[in-house]
């Protein structure tokens, strides 16, 4: 299948602002990330709290300008459009954000919520607000609740709204950033389904950002792991699942209580220290502060992209010598 | 901290630079030629021109700006065009007066809010309480000048106990006694909104103390009444502080009507007079001075704040 | 902005009108008409402000023409129920007069601040950056000044005037204004909304228009309530020192300004007029409270 959404070695960096503008130090939030999209197919993206998540989903949304890299919608780089060109490719992508309490505004009704986005692609008011309520019904919000304010709606509820504001503009791709995190657990399992049933529907590409494995475990066909800003796995989700490779990958899977009984085969110890901070993250490795098969070679170099098995890589120098990735457990 | 001092002293310059700046805008506004008023009127275009040149009438806005702050720097204030004194020398008496009419006003205010105030927050039911509530919607609603007659046509009209002008009696040999009897109307007066502004602001804050854990600690623990109070007391001052400093700015500079209806002295009734003879000079020099004053208040304000509680200093 | 919203909402496409949600309105009147002192001092207000604009029906006499034989009367007097001033005029129909201007210069400053300082906060705060910097630390100089002289200091150079005191006052109240936008703004720019509205492409016009303004409007209209108050004390106040209409002309801050020299004549002869600038002061302070705790708004 073709790849319909890439990012080719994404960086960003925020610089930090000390007394009098001065600028303090930077942090480096996303750090040279690639990935693929396939058409159809769903990326799911891990990490812990703060490892650039929401920056990358906010770089190709274009909502912050990269330092560096490219983001390719089926084969053009995005990121230098400008004008109406920009206009067409932004309704194809469309985002949900995390909090339902905060991502739609509370003095529009539900109804107009949704129809912003399109009136404001010159749809007029009248035929922006039947496209609304259509997919406020395809989101499964009974028509009643239409005009409606959002304050009289559930933390799900609104999640639908949300949702059907990204879909009313027809997009091709949805980035959902911990769309589902914020709400309670049996609301988390009807809108993860609604997101299926969706996706099916309407023939969405997915991102699927979130920090619970099991939620991306359920969602996606590839995973991509990320770590202090940086890309430490990925590959195919059954691959991911059943057979970790990076440290960091394995250490998240062991903290987790896991759904499946006997399915912990890797040995027992949680991430041990703490997050560094990302002004100056750690040299080489990132995670090599905390691993706990940390090695001398960690600290000097970049560790390399190893290839474990078609289209599964992990970036750690235990896996360097070809054909013996097999070194641990 | 005392990098903390010199960083607020360090941002104060250019709000008082601003502050000139708008003082000497003031006086371009004024409509009609500057010149018009000094010169006679049978006064030659020659005359004029002389006039002008001397005045530096003639350079550019920036130079005449330059030339005015350099002036006023050296304590420079000019000449009041209809007293022909120093405006400098005018200024400075009045706003020692002010001063006293403020400090009056404050000690009237400050100690009578804050029984109103602690007395309410504790018996919420009380008369006081009431009273209380009705003080602090009057003082932030009443208009002082207002305040200023209707005392006069009471204590001093009708019931001839208080002196209504001045501050001191006929000949002016009456002392100090004397004075503070010319005083108490003017510091009522004066002090009416802040006295509603503090009484509210105390009440809440004390009633959100009596609430606060350490509080039910003691009272548990079988303290008695006047050692919470203490505690109370002790834990509000910060607050209770910084609006009083900031009130006492407000009361430096929101005097101008109290002192014109009392003839009180000082830098309000000053700007009133020059304001019926427009005579701009006075009426510049002494909004710049009362903001002056005003600046540094705040300033000893916030320094103060930062002593009591050194959190602010970070912030 | 409220009628903009429920205008968009009576656009009926799919539903009845029944259906129309307008309780928010119902919700804020009805929290409203619960606080009683509002309520009352609202129903008050409505009628001080009625009766000055229909002075022309109601007055008794003529606000300009007195028997200087019959001055100062006191209240209660016969054929003049407020008494009369030093001129011999009657004082209720120079209330009702006086009151149209006073009540105009209190809400006219407020309004022109809430527009000007209102979109220069917004400005601020949605662009942030320079813009920003500029505009809020300009306006920071203004609060170096006791608000009272700086009015006194602008309404004396602009001159004599109402029109200069409301320019004078409006100028007090733009930085205020400016700064409880500003935050306002600041607050909802880091919505999550926001940033939704930008990836449909959403120009700025539009995010503040239907983003921006309906959600810090409230908070930047309740403020303001709150400054029509202090407004006009402030004017009545700058009237009172001789910088507002000329005589005849009533107003009531000017005429308190006459009226106190007869003070040691008659004692009793100021509080009317300035019975009439606390008393709208204070029922605008409780409607403004009561506006306040209706939109649940802290401040
Ligand atoms: N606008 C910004 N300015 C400065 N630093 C930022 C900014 N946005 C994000 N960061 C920093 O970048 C890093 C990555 O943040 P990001 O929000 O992308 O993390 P995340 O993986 O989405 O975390 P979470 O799970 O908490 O949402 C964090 O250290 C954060 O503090
Ligand atoms: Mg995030």
């Amino acid at each position: 299948m073709e790849n319909i959404l890439e990012g080719v070695n994404i960086s960003k960096s925020f610089p930090i602002k000390g007394f009098l503008g001065k600028t303090k130090g930077t942090v480096s939030a996303v750090h040279d990330v690639s990935f693929s999209l396939k058409e159809q197919a769903t990326l799911g993206i891990v990490g812990e709290s703060g490892c650039g998540k929401s920056t990358l989903a906010r770089l190709i949304m274009r909502l912050i300008q990269t330092d560096e890299g490219k983001v390719n919608y089926r084969g053009e780089n995005i990121l230098n459009l400008t004008g109406s060109k920009l206009q067409d490719v932004r309704k194809k992508i469309q985002m949900v954000f995390q909090n339902p309490y905060s991502s739609i505004n509370p003095k529009l009704s539900i109804i107009d919520n949704v129809a912003f986005s399109l009136w404001e692609n010159g749809v007029p008011k009248e035929e922006a607000r039947k496209k609304a309520l259509y997919y406020l019904d395809a989101v499964g919000l009974p028509k009643s609740y239409a005009l409606r304010f959002p304050s009289s709606l559930s933390g799900g509820q609104r999640q639908r709204v949300a949702i059907a504001r990204a879909l009313v503009l027809e997009p091709e791709i949805v980035i959902a950033d911990e769309a589902v995190s914020a709400l309670d657990k049996s609301v988390q399992a009807q809108v993860l389904k609604l997101f299926q049933e969706l996706k099916k529907e309407f023939s969405l590409s997915l991102i699927f950002i979130s920090h619970d494995l099991n939620v991306v475990e359920y969602m996606s066909d590839e995973v991509m792991v990320m770590y202090l800003g940086k890309v430490v796995e990925k590959g195919p989700a059954v691959q991911i699942y059943s057979n970790p490779h990076h440290p960091y990958t394995q250490a998240l899977f062991n903290s987790i209580p896991s759904m499946e009984v006997g399915e912990s085969t890797l040995n027992n110890s949680p991430i041990n220290g703490e997050l560094p901070s990302p002004m100056n993250p750690p040299s080489g490795c990132r995670f090599r502060t905390r691993c706990p098969l940390v090695t001398e070679k960690c600290a000097g170099d970049l560790p390399p992209n190893v290839e474990i098995s078609p289209g599964h890589t992990a970036a750690c120098v235990l896996y360097e010598r070809v054909g013996n990735e097999k070194v641990l457990s | 901290m005392f990098q903390f001092i010199l960083k607020r002293c360090l941002l104060m310059i250019p709000t008082l630079l601003g502050v000139t700046i708008i003082v000497f805008l003031m006086l371009q506004i004024v409509p009609g030629d500057p010149v018009n008023t000094i010169l006679p009127a049978d006064a030659t275009e020659e005359d004029r021109l002389r006039v002008e040149q001397e005045l530096g009438l003639d350079q550019p806005l920036v130079v005449q700006y330059l030339s005015w702050l350099g002036r006023t720097l050296e304590g420079d204030f000019g000449r009041s065009i209809i007293k022909q004194l120093e405006v400098g020398t005018l200024l400075f008496d009045a706003m020692k007066n002010t001063f006293i009419l403020a400090i009056g006003a404050a000690f009237f205010s400050f100690i009578l809010s804050l029984i109103i105030g602690v007395y309410s927050a504790y018996h919420p039911k009380s008369w006081i309480a009431s009273f209380g509530n009705m003080i602090g919607l009057t003082g932030v609603s009443i208009p002082n000048f207002w305040a200023a007659l209707l005392l006069i046509g009471l204590f001093s009209v009708i019931l001839g106990w208080l002196p209504s002008t001045g501050m001191s009696g006929v000949g002016g040999g009456g002392g100090s006694f004397d004075m503070l009897k010319h005083m108490i109307l003017p510091s009522i007066a004066a002090g009416m909104t802040t006295l509603g502004v503090m009484t509210r602001m105390i009440r809440s804050t004390v009633i959100d103390l009596l609430q606060k854990d350490f509080v039910i600690t003691l009272k548990a623990k079988g303290a008695s009444s006047y050692i919470i109070l203490m505690h109370v007391l002790k834990n509000c001052t910060p607050t209770i502080l910084t609006v009083a400093g900031l009130q006492f700015g407000y009361l430096i500079g929101g005097s101008v009507l109290v002192e014109t209806v009392f003839s009180w002295p000082g830098v309000g009734q000053l700007i009133y007079q020059a304001i019926s003879q427009r005579d701009f000079p006075i009426i510049q020099a002494g909004v710049l001075m009362v903001s002056i004053v005003f600046v540094l208040l705040n300033l000893m304000v916030d320094l103060l704040h930062a002593v009591i509680d050194p959190r602010v200093r970070h912030a | 902005m409220i009628t903009e919203n429920t205008g968009q909402l009576s656009n009926p496409v799919i539903l009845n009108k029944e259906e129309k949600e307008d309780s928010r309105f119902k919700e804020f009147s009805r929290r409203f008409l619960k606080n009683r002192p509002a309520f009352l001092a609202l129903i008050l207000l409505g009628i001080i402000v009625i009766s000055t604009i229909m002075a022309p029906i109601i007055a008794p006499y003529d606000p300009y023409e007195g028997e200087i034989t019959n001055r100062l009367q006191v209240i209660g007097a016969e054929g003049h129920i407020l008494g009369t001033d030093e001129q011999g005029r009657d004082i209720l129909s120079r209330i009702l007069y006086g009151g149209q201007l006073s009540l105009l210069a209190g809400i006219v400053p407020v309004l022109i601040a809430g527009l000007i300082g209102g979109s220069l906060g917004v400005m601020a705060g949605y662009f942030g950056g320079m813009i920003n910097t500029i505009i809020m630390r300009t306006l920071d100089i203004f609060y170096a000044f006791p608000a009272i002289l700086l009015a006194i200091g602008i309404s004396a150079a602009l001159g004599q005037g109402i029109d200069n005191i409301i320019i004078a006052i409006s100028i007090v109240f733009i930085p205020p204004v400016a700064r409880i936008a500003e935050s306002a703004v600041k607050e909802v720019r880091e919505e999550e909304f926001i940033e939704a509205a930008r990836t449909t492409g959403a120009k700025n016009f539009s995010i503040i228009r239907y983003h921006i303004l309906m959600n810090i409007f409230s908070r930047v209209f309740v403020y303001c309530t709150t400054q029509i108050s202090i407004s006009l004390v402030l004017a009545s106040g700058l009237s009172f020192l001789g910088l507002g209409v000329s005589p005849p002309t009533a107003e009531w801050g000017v005429m308190l300004n006459n009226l106190k020299e007869q003070i040691f004549i008659n004692p009793l002869v100021t509080v009317i007029p300035g019975l009439f600038i606390f008393i709208s002061a204070l029922t605008i302070n409780l409607v403004a409270d009561g506006f306040r705790d209706a939109l649940e708004i802290k401040q």
